[in-house]
């Protein structure tokens, strides 16, 4: 497969700058598959797993809301608030997340509360899913 | 002059001396912080511009309509003021809460509605002890500040955008020039301005699902980018604040501490001059 270049930024850093063969994202409507040569296309991605092809082997990171963007130019820029390779996330304090989002989804606080301890529960749980795969 | 009173020169000489060391403590503890906080800063830049790329280019490439670019005219705003957590950084919290009160007196006497958002423990202060409506109270999380808690903030403003508390967000916040110089500066964050075109149209770019809810779903990344960054470019300028304050807070005491040692060997001079002149007066007498 032709590799191409992908820049995967966050507010923090620039997480990744470099090629792959392939990049599987899933998008609010479902999962996106992009090779090289992808027309232009951009959509919003949902807390999920993103799985980038380097030297012919996958590598996962748990990405939380975000856009993917394939310019004119064939470059895919992938941006969220929060990118972790499945190997660095901190499973404990995921877990911790877990926890006091579920407590506070159990609580029955104000709809206000509720809405930001169900984000913040489906990003642990992201963060989880992506952390027992690798 | 007597004795005690050399005393009390001495006395002060030391404490101004302690009180110099701890302001040249926290000069270099400033010092460093702002360095630190400026990388960070610096860093938000890449990700920023994508994103406002990325808006500019859906509304260069469609007529679209968004709540979020929508001007209504209820006069309501969300005032988001950021200030430090704590003193002594000479005019920096001072600066930017009289800027954030300035405008909102301007919107209130205008017959419009105005809410604050108080992030910095100052910022919270300066609000409770005054006449407003605080709709969010946010101490102490500039420093270690993690993107999770910005994103809850941003999450917060726009789903209560969404729901018409308000029809405009602003933010008030402190930015960063140079180590010398920090200024109060006021953005409108919402609804979305200054969309520009930049480069040519390419109207077969594909936006999944629609280009509407692809901008739309951007807001929230947009949103954070744009609070954490005024979050940390505020920190930068207090750490920058803080370290001019005590550079010349320290200067101030090397200055006194020199006038005072002045005086001190002035005074010990005249009365070793004094002893000597009743020494000699008394051996003449005998």
């Amino acid at each position: 497969m032709t590799p191409y270049n992908i820049r995967i930024l966050t507010p923090e850093k620039i997480f990744y700058d470099g090629r792959t063969e392939q990049i599987v994202a899933k998008t609010s409507a479902g999962n996106v598959g992009i090779l090289a040569g992808h027309s232009p296309y951009v959509a919003n991605l949902v807390a999920s797993p993103l799985k980038i092809k380097i030297d012919g082997e996958y590598r996962v990171a748990a990405i939380s809301d975000g856009i993917i963007k394939v310019s004119q130019d064939g470059t895919v820029t992938v941006l969220s608030s929060a990118v972790e390779w499945a190997d660095e996330i901190d499973v404990e304090r995921a877990k911790r997340a877990k926890e006091y989002a579920e407590k506070k989804i159990k609580e029955n606080a104000s709809q206000r509360e509720f809405d930001l301890a169900e984000q913040k529960l489906k990003r642990a749980l992201n963060r989880l899913v992506v952390a027992e795969k690798s | 002059m007597a004795a005690s009173n050399m005393k009390d020169v001495k006395r002060r000489i030391k404490s101004v001396e302690s009180t110099m060391q701890i302001t040249k403590a926290m000069q270099l503890v400033a010092s460093s912080k702002m360095r630190r906080a400026k990388e960070r800063a610096e860093a938000v830049h890449p990700f920023f511009e994508s994103v406002f790329q990325v808006m500019c280019d859906i509304s260069g490439d469609h007529d679209f309509t968004s709540v979020f670019t929508k001007k209504k005219f209820k006069n309501s705003t969300l005032m988001i003021v950021i200030a430090g957590d704590r003193g002594l950084a000479g005019g920096y919290n001072s600066n930017v809460l009289k800027m954030a009160a300035a405008k909102a007196e301007e919107i209130k006497s205008s017959g419009g509605e105005v809410e604050i958002m108080a992030i910095g423990k100052k910022s919270v202060e300066y609000f409770e002890k005054r006449d407003y409506k605080l709709g969010g109270r946010y101490p102490q999380i500039a420093e270690g500040i993690e993107l999770t808690d910005v994103m809850e903030i941003a999450e917060d403003i726009i789903k209560r955008f969404k729901l018409g508390d308000f029809d405009a967000v602003e933010l008030v916040y402190t930015t960063f020039v140079s180590a010398m110089t920090q200024e109060p500066e006021r953005i409108r964050i919402l609804p979305v301005e200054n969309l520009k075109y930049i480069g040519e149209k390419h109207p077969s770019t594909i936006y999944d699902p629609s280009p509407e809810e692809v901008f739309d779903g951007m807001i929230p990344q947009y949103i954070c980018g744009m609070l954490y960054s005024a979050i940390i470019d505020s920190y930068a300028s207090e750490q920058a604040a803080r370290r001019t304050a005590m550079e010349s807070a320290s200067d101030n005491a090397g200055e006194m501490i020199d006038k005072l040692s002045l005086l001190y060997n002035r005074a010990r001079q005249a009365q070793i001059t004094q002893e000597i002149t009743e020494i000699s007066s008394a051996s003449i007498n005998n």
